[in-house]
């Protein structure tokens, strides 16, 4: 599916991520887990063609897409749900979901995908008219998830979908992204929540200062020593 | 007397407002105050006078050239002067924009020369005189015109697909990218538009004062602009109610003082607005950005 090799990305002179090799294969949760800074939301960025790297390559179902412009990689099926979640602001909930399914020309499908995510989360049916600016951070995680359904994911990537939620909004994305990933939509989940994170993925990565320091099942992450220290307080 | 001059403002302003449309359309996707968009509005009206009179064509044919022509223009203009620095401070532009708008008055002056020229009556107006107010149909057209093609483009901006991703592309490029949007179509679209409506407003300021010359893009660019910030950078209501506030202020103003006056009148407003309410009646704050 999603194939990273030696990728490195440069701001001006800084490296931001390092000889990089990473995979998403079908069918599963892979957890991208690091520190403030360590390069998580570059990597997500350089994906989605936000940024273009230095050098290195990125390949998605067959095709390159390093140098692709960002909505042809869009096009690709590829959704990228962002840090702080970017809600529309002056849109309201409605025009939020409709511009995810901006791609979507099928008429019937939309609709069918618009009954879906608003059965997921039945808070934005009664929020539709609203600003999207006006929601509260939970409900905005909700909108920008619900956004990237409306575009009918190959690979969902997902950058720190719990930071600053309360314990039980965290519990039903929590919910949320295990139940997408059964659909048969594969993810990358970017979290400084390592614990939640390799919890319900099926493999990780450990990046520190832009490089994959440690990699395996997530199972064996959980265990290891260096994580246990580094990332879930156990002295 | 009051009254009269309401109704000439009217006129003017709505035009201003076809004007600051294009000035705020492009602020907000591009966060940058397009200094050449006034020239715009200038070439436009010399492109429709040239086919008109020179070329002997219909009137509207000759509008729809002039339309045509500044769209042209106006995605050009981005592409070869405004697309190679999106990334870099917005000052930049607004100095690209001030070096586009020397070119096209230039331009204008070595094919056209530099005296004004003589925009002939294009209809036959007629004059009608209701409770001691005059006004003719050349009034009225451009009033009734400019209102239909403002509720038009509401209608495009807030009712369309592609207006919705106009406003996206407005409020966040990257993350409409993305979306899937194109941010450089829909930018180019923005111009385009822009552009379109520019040329509109030049050719009826022309048509109105029955002239035109090489440096009218300075003078109407000075209220659309002024228009802008009165109504609030960004906001299309706002450009709206400020081209048609700006109208009525310089119309009223030019009963009380000499008319020399009166093209200066934009700039105190300018500078009124500035100080007492950066951000505008509708509109987020321009000077900060
Ligand atoms: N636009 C930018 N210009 C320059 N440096 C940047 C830019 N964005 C990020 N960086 C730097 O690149 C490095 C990686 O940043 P990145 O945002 O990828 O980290 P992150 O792992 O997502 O961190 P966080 O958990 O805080 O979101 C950091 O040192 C950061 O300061
Ligand atoms: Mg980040």
């Amino acid at each position: 599916m999603l194939e990273i090799k030696d990728l490195d990305v440069n701001y001006g002179k800084i490296a931001a991520v390092k000889g990089m090799n990473l995979e998403v294969g079908p069918n599963e949760i892979v957890a991208l887990i690091g520190n403030n800074g360590a390069g998580k939301t570059t990597t997500l960025k350089t994906i989605s063609g936000l940024i273009v790297p230095r050098s290195g390559s990125i390949h998605f179902n067959g095709h390159r897409i390093d140098r692709l412009p960002v909505h042809l990689i869009a096009s690709l099926g590829i959704v990228h749900v962002p840090e702080g979640r970017k809600i529309f602001g002056k849109l309201t909930v409605y025009e939020n979901l409709m511009i995810g399914a901006y791609l979507q020309k099928d008429r019937a499908k939309i609709q069918g995908n618009l009954d879906r995510v608003l059965s997921l989360f039945p808070i934005l049916k009664q929020r539709l008219r609203q600003h999207g600016g006006t929601l509260s951070g939970g409900e905005q995680q909700m909108l920008a998830i619900g956004r990237a359904l409306m575009a009918e994911p190959k690979l969902l990537l997902l950058d720190e979908p719990s930071l600053g939620l309360a314990p039980l909004v965290v519990e039903k994305i929590v919910e949320t992204i295990v139940s997408i990933a059964k659909s048969g939509i594969p993810i990358l989940l970017v979290e400084q929540n390592a614990k939640m994170a390799l919890e319900i993925s099926s493999r990780g990565y450990v990046i520190e200062t832009g490089e994959i320091v440690l990699s395996g099942s997530s199972r064996e992450l959980l265990e290891s020593d260096r994580v246990r220290k580094a990332y879930l307080g156990v002295a | 007397m009051i009254f009269q001059q309401v109704i000439n403002g009217l006129t003017l302003g709505t035009t201003y407002s076809l004007l600051a449309l294009g000035y705020s359309m492009i602020f907000g996707v591009l966060s940058f105050i397009n200094f050449a968009h006034g020239d715009i509005a200038m070439v436009g009206a010399y492109v429709a006078w040239y086919c008109f009179v020179g070329l002997r064509r219909g009137f509207i044919p000759s509008c729809l050239l002039a339309m045509l022509a500044c769209a042209v223009l106006g995605v050009t203009m981005e592409k070869v002067g405004y697309m190679p620095i999106r990334r870099a401070p917005r000052l930049a532009a607004v100095i690209a924009s001030l070096g586009f708008s020397f070119i096209l008055a230039t331009g204008v002056q070595v094919i056209w020369g530099t005296q004004p020229q003589q925009m002939p009556p294009v209809i036959d107006a007629v004059t009608y005189r209701v409770l001691g107010v005059t006004f003719n149909s050349i009034q009225m057209g451009v009033v009734v015109l400019s209102i239909v093609i403002m509720g038009l483009l509401q209608l495009l901006i807030h009712r369309t697909k592609v207006g919705m991703a106009l406003r996206a592309t407005a409020i966040d490029r990257d993350t409409a990218g993305l979306m899937g949007i194109n941010i450089n179509n829909i930018i180019s679209f923005t111009f385009a538009l822009g552009s379109v409506l520019a040329a509109i407003s030049g050719i009826m300021v022309a048509v109105y004062y029955g002239a035109l010359y090489p440096s009218m893009g300075g003078v109407i660019g000075t209220k659309g602009f002024t228009a802008v910030v009165l109504g609030g950078a960004g906001s299309i209501p706002g450009a709206m109610v400020g081209g048609i506030l700006m109208g009525l202020i310089e119309s009223l103003a030019g009963t009380f003082m000499p008319s020399e006056v009166r093209d200066a009148v934009a700039f105190l407003v300018l500078i009124l607005v500035l100080l007492i309410k950066p951000s505008g009646l509708f509109g987020r704050e321009m000077v900060k950005e």
